[in-house]
């Protein structure tokens, strides 16, 4: 058997106290040896008791950290608030560590994806970047919030702080679990692929947050980021692509809902946050057929899409031959489920029967280059 | 001096531009400008400072000037940007935001 000295040495009380206490490694450490020598006693009840501590104290606890840019571009900033912390004065501080907790929070409980990175990765946020930044961005490491256009006279202001809106917040930290799995090449189908997959999970955070089944939710991917100068309830709308806002100085959402709208462009990377309201829409009938909560069914479907099938350079009609193909072995052939999605594409204009190799579209072999340019950095 | 700013991508996808003489600016401003401008040495910036592969929700600018002597485009990205244009960058925006005109 394999002993670690500390077992022979420490009683179990204060096993107990350390496992309760101590810093992270400590804990691990603890935890190990009560289940250990409990087990050696022969004592499985204890054990398992054990076991279920040991995830709750040790590999599944959120580390978040939130830091203040103070307006400037360094990154990341002074801290300003950190695991445990009680809340700060600062709004912004509060909202990015509560809503990166919801974040972390529907990945582990409903998907058992422990962070990001599905690892423990920590959960670091910077506010307060820049001034008059109407944006927020996860940078490969962390996520990124500005305050809108809170430098402007309030006559002039058209976007509030970014972190709040609890969706903007899953929205940036699922582009984190994106690199990590599917890794979308950031341009074209698989770049509005990318971003779709942020905003099904941004409102799917927001959905469990609030206990919302897929009828009562709004659909809305940023609610309350627009001041009350703009005519508009959000950035987008999953439920009507292209109804978000439409305002003498934003112009009009020009999110298409169906493939035959769809927009050719090289601006926005070939309009990832324009056809991602094609995807998005899908999602929404899928959604809405099955009923209840979305994340127990066509969220965990679109999960494993992204964690188990989707490749870098992906299209449309492979990432609806995928879901259609993980409805049917999560949920049976042919089943409730399985339809649902097949009809959620159908309303886009993709058969999701036919198969993915042959939806070649408008990405070629473009995101093979910009890969490869990618890991050459 | 002719300046064409334009910014797009980002979390709303919005692209905002604003094209203007730099004459045409109130002078405290328009020195600021011109200064920054002096500084970078922008005819000699590269005209690609992006990061090799496209980041999630990040800006993308791009800056085209006109003098009589010269006429230069820098395109560049939030991450990628080098610190020494930062102040450029900002004032830019400050201007464009305050007279706020949206394409598409």
């Amino acid at each position: 058997m394999n002993r670690t000295p500390i077992k022979c040495i420490l009683p179990p009380h204060m096993l107990k106290q350390i496992a309760t206490n101590g810093t992270d490694a400590q804990k691990k450490m603890a935890v190990r040896n009560l289940v250990a020598s409990s087990r050696m006693r022969g004592q499985r009840q204890d054990a398992r008791e054990l076991l279920a501590l040991s995830r709750t104290l040790v590999s599944d606890i959120k580390k978040r950290t939130i830091y203040n840019a103070q307006q400037g571009n360094s990154l990341p900033g002074i801290l300003a608030r950190q695991e445990g912390d009680q809340p700060v004065q600062d709004q912004a501080v509060n909202e990015a560590y509560d809503f990166s907790g919801a974040t972390y929070d529907l990945f582990k409980n409903i998907y058992g994806r422990n962070s990001m990175d599905g690892n423990g990765m920590k959960l670091d946020s910077t506010v307060h970047y820049q001034k008059g930044y109407d944006n927020a961005f996860w940078n490969g490491n962390q996520m990124v919030y500005g305050d809108g256009d809170e430098d402007l006279p309030p006559d002039q202001q058209l976007f509030n702080r970014f972190t709040k809106a609890i969706d903007v917040v899953g929205h940036e930290l699922t582009h984190g679990v994106t690199q990590f799995e599917a890794n979308l090449t950031y341009f074209q189908q698989s770049g509005a692929l990318n971003e779709s997959f942020s905003d099904v999970f941004g409102s799917l955070v927001k959905q469990y947050f609030l206990q919302q089944s897929a009828l009562e939710a709004d659909w809305t991917i940023g609610e309350g980021l627009l001041t009350a100068n703009v005519a508009g309830k959000g950035i987008r709308s999953m439920k009507a692509p292209g109804t978000a806002y439409n305002d003498p100085i934003l112009g009009k959402d020009p999110q298409p809902d169906h493939m035959k709208d769809y927009v050719n462009t090289s601006s926005d990377n070939g309009g990832v946050h324009i056809n991602s309201g094609i995807p998005n829409y899908a999602f929404f009938v899928a959604a809405t057929e099955i009923g209840g909560y979305a994340w127990e069914k066509v969220g965990l479907i679109w999960y494993r899409t992204l964690k188990d099938k989707l490749k870098f350079d992906s299209n449309f009609q492979q990432c609806a031959s995928l879901t259609w193909q993980v409805a049917g072995e999560n949920f049976g052939t042919g089943s409730l489920e399985q339809k649902a999605v097949r009809k959620g594409w159908s309303a886009v204009g993709i058969d999701a029967t036919l198969s993915g190799t042959d939806g070649s579209t408008s990405n070629g072999c473009l995101p093979t280059a910009i890969q490869k340019l990618g890991q050459l950095r | 001096m002719h300046i064409v700013y334009e910014r797009s991508g980002g979390f709303t996808g919005i692209t905002s531009s604003y094209s203007f003489n730099l004459e045409d600016l109130p002078d405290e401003e328009a020195n600021r400008l011109r200064t920054l401008i002096e500084q970078v040495d922008f005819p000699a910036l590269p005209e690609k400072l992006e990061a090799a592969g496209n980041l999630p929700d990040q800006f993308t600018y791009s800056i085209t000037i006109e003098s009589q002597e010269w006429s230069h485009t820098v395109v560049t990205g939030d991450s990628s940007a080098p610190m020494v244009i930062q102040p450029l960058l900002e004032s830019l925006n400050t201007v464009s935001r305050s007279h706020r005109k949206i394409d598409g």
